[in-house]
C-alpha cells in the first residue's frame, strides 16, 4: 500500500464565526495525481492554505510527509511546491530576481537547467520587471517557481488559470513528469479535459465539507452529456421522456437535454422534428461530480 | 534568506535616496536662511505659536535642534509608519506576503529579516540627511559673519540621535501591523498615537500643570534643544526607546506567529467559535 503523502484528520478552519472548512478528511497517497475540485467559496483554497500552514486549524490536524503542518512546517515546506490561487508577485522585481530569491528561500537545490527548460518550455522570459508581465505570464513565474525545485509534493491552486492552450498543455504535460518520477500532485481545477487527462483520483469539497472522493474512471462513467437541440418543428413535451435521459429545460424551438445513455435513441426521436441545429454545451467534473454525488444521496435514483 | 533581506533593502534604493535628499534639501532651507535673518527670527521667538510647535527661534542652536532635529525626524516617522506597517499586513493585501510565508521559513525569521533591512534603510537615510545637513552647515558657517556655536559634527551626531526614536515608531508600527487585521486600521490607531504624542509634547513645554503629559510623548525622549549640540545622546532616554522598541518587535513576532495570513482578523477572531 503506497504512503499517504498528504492526511487530515477532521481539519476544520473557521474565521471567526463563518466556516472555512468543517471535519475534512483527506489523503493523497504518494505518486498520485489528486484534483481538488469545489464551486466558489466552498473551501479548496482554505484546506490549501491549511496545508502550508499560512493559515492556522481551528481543530483537526493536517500531515504531510507523516509530518504535522503546524508543528513540522518548516521542514516540510522544504519538500513542497506551492503555487497560490491568487498569485501577486513583487511589480518592481525582475522575474529572475524573484526566482533566485524563492531558490535560496527553499532551502532545497535548485538545478538552474532545470528552471532555465521550464522556462523555455513556457515560453517565459523572466529578464523583465514583473510589472511588465501579463497575468498569463505571471501565473508561468509562479509555476516555474513551484515545478524548479522538483518538490516531492506540489500543491497547486488553479495552475492553469490565466494561460492560453498550449501553455495549459505544457503545464499538464510537467504534472504528467513529475507523476512519472513518482512525486505527488494536489491541485484544484474546474476544466474537466485537464483533470481526465492527468489526475488519478478526485476530491470534491462542496460547503466546506469533502463531500467523497473517487477515482477519476469511476466518475467519468457516471458521466452525462449535455445536449441542446434547435427543432424546425417542437416535439411533444414526453418525447424525451425515458430512462437516461433528462430533459431540463425548453424554449420557443430548443429543447436541453442531459443524456446518460441511449444517445442513439434521442437522435432517433429527434431526427423526424427537423434539426436546425445542435449544441454540446461544457460538462465541467464538478457538475458531474454533484450529479453523482445527488443521485447516490437519493437512493441512486 | 538572505536574498529576501537583499529585496527589502534593494527595492528600496529610490527611497533612501529620495528621503535623504529631500531632508536635506529642507534643511538646507532651514540652515541657510537662519543667518540672514537672525534679528527677525529673534524678535518672534516669544510668539507662542512656536512655542506650542516647540521651535526656538531665540539662537541658531536652538532653531537647528528645534527644526532639523525635531521636525523633520517628525518627518521622516511618517515614513517609518508607512514602511512598519506595510511590511506584513501590507504584504499581506498586497497578496505577496502569501508566498513567502510558504516557504520554509519560520515566521519569527520572516519577520526579523525584513525588520532588519527596514532598519537598515531608515539608519540610512538619516545617515544621508546627518551628512548632508552637517555638509551644509559647514558651508554657511564658513560663509556667514553671525557666531555659529553648532559645529556639523554635533548636527550629524544629533541626527543620529534620533534614530532611537524612529526604533521605537518602527517597533510600534510593525506591531500594530501584525496585530490588526487591516494596514488601513493600523495606521489609523498609528497615526492618532504618533499626533497625541506630538500634542502632549507641545503642551507639556507650554504649559506648565500639563508637563506630567510629556512622559508619555515618544517625542519628550529626544533631546530637541540647544543643548543636544554640547550633551550629546541621553543614555536613559535612549535605552528607553530602544526598549520601546524591542518589546514592541517581540509583540510583533508574537502577533505574527497566531496570525492567519490572508484572512485580516482580530486576534480575538483567530480562536474561532464553532458555535
Amino acid at each position: 500500500m503506497a504512503q499517504n503523502i498528504i492526511e487530515t484528520n477532521k481539519l476544520t478552519v473557521y474565521y471567526g464565526k463563518h466556516r472555512g472548512i468543517e471535519n475534512v478528511d483527506l489523503s493523497v497517497e504518494q505518486g498520485e495525481v489528486f484534483g481538488f475540485l469545489g464551486p466558489n467559496g466552498a473551501g479548496k483554497t482554505t484546506t490549501q492554505r491549511a496545508l502550508m500552514d499560512v493559515i492556522h486549524p481551528t481543530s483537526g490536524t493536517a500531515k504531510i510527509f507523516g509530518k504535522d503542518c503546524q508543528i513540522d512546517g518548516v521542514e516540510i515546506r522544504k519538500n513542497i511546491g506551492y503555487l497560490p490561487g491568487e498569485l501577486h508577485l513583487y511589480p518592481n522585481m525582475k522575474a529572475s530576481d524573484f526566482l533566485d530569491m524563492l531558490a535560496s528561500l527553499q532551502e532545497k537545490h535548485v538545478d538552474n537547467r532545470y528552471r532555465q527548460e521550464l522556462c523555455s518550455r513556457l515560453d517565459l522570459d523572466p529578464t523583465r520587471k514583473m510589472k511588465e508581465y501579463s497575468r498569463g505570464n505571471k501565473q508561468k513565474i509562479g509555476i516555474v517557481a513551484s515545478f524548479m525545485s522538483k518538490p516531492d509534493l506540489l500543491i497547486l491552486d488553479e495552475p492553469t488559470g490565466g494561460l492560453d492552450p498550449l501553455v495549459q498543455q505544457t503545464v499538464m504535460e510537467l504534472v504528467r513528469e513529475v507523476k512519472a518520477d513518482g512525486r505527488t500532485v494536489f491541485f484544484s481545477s474546474h476544466i474537466l479535459p485537464e483533470v481526465q487527462a492527468v489526475c488519478d483520483r478526485v476530491g470534491i469539497i462542496r460547503d466546506g465539507q469533502l463531500i467523497q472522493t473517487s477515482p477519476v474512471e469511476a466518475l467519468t462513467k457516471q458521466s452525462f452529456k449535455r445536449i441542446h437541440i434547435t427543432f424546425q418543428t417542437m416535439p411533444p413535451a414526453d418525447a424525451f421522456t425515458f430512462d437516461g435521459v433528462t430533459e431540463t429545460g425548453r424554449d420557443q424551438d430548443t429543447v436541453m437535454l442531459e443524456v446518460r445513455n441511449d444517445l442513439a435513441k434521442v437522435m432517433e426521436i429527434a431526427v423526424p422534428y427537423g434539426i436546425n441545429d445542435l449544441d454540446t454545451p461544457h460538462v465541467t467534473l464538478e457538475e458531474i461530480f454533484l450529479s453523482f454525488y445527488d443521485r447516490s444521496s437519493n437512493g441512486g435514483k | 534568506m538572505f536574498n529576501l533581506f537583499k529585496h527589502e533593502l534593494t527595492s528600496r534604493w529610490v527611497a533612501i535616496l529620495g528621503w535623504g535628499i529631500g531632508l536635506t534639501l529642507f534643511a538646507s532651507m532651514y540652515i541657510g536662511v537662519y543667518p540672514d535673518m537672525a534679528d527677525e527670527m529673534g524678535s518672534l521667538a516669544d510668539l507662542s505659536i512656536y512655542q506650542a510647535m516647540g521651535i526656538d527661534l531665540a539662537s541658531f542652536a536652538g532653531f537647528i535642534a528645534s527644526v532639523v532635529v525635531q521636525i523633520l525626524p517628525i518627518i521622516l516617522g511618517i515614513y517609518v509608519i508607512l514602511l512598519a506597517t506595510g511590511t506584513l499586513v501590507g504584504e499581506e493585501e498586497a497578496g505577496t506576503l502569501e508566498l513567502i510565508v510558504a516557504m520554509p521559513l519560520k515566521r519569527w525569521q520572516i519577520v526579523s529579516m525584513k525588520t532588519v533591512a527596514l532598519l537598515i534603510v531608515i539608519l540610512l537615510i538619516i545617515i544621508i540627511f546627518g551628512a548632508g545637513s552637517a555638509f551644509v552647515l559647514d558651508a554657511v558657517t564658513r560663509s556667514t559673519t553671525i557666531a555659529i556655536d553648532v559645529t556639523p559634527m554635533q548636527l550629524f551626531i544629533a541626527l543620529l540621535g534620533t534614530y532611537p526614536l524612529m526604533l521605537a515608531i518602527f517597533g510600534i508600527s510593525l506591531f500594530l501591523g501584525a496585530f490588526m487585521p487591516t494596514r488601513r486600521s493600523a495606521l489609523v490607531v498609528m497615526f492618532s498615537f504618533y499626533l497625541a504624542s506630538y500634542v502632549a509634547n507641545s503642551l507639556a513645554g507650554l504649559i506648565e500643570s500639563m508637563e506630567w503629559l510629556d512622559r508619555l510623548s515618544l517625542f519628550s525622549y529626544i533631546d530637541t534643544s540647544a543643548s543636544v549640540f554640547a550633551d550629546g545622546l541621553n543614555i536613559g532616554n535612549t535605552s528607553f526607546l530602544v526598549i520601546i522598541a524591542v518589546v514592541f518587535f517581540a509583540l510583533a513576532l508574537w502577533s505574527f506567529e497566531g496570525r492567519n495570513i490572508t484572512v485580516g482578523q482580530w486576534f480575538w477572531q483567530r480562536k474561532a467559535s464553532l458555535n
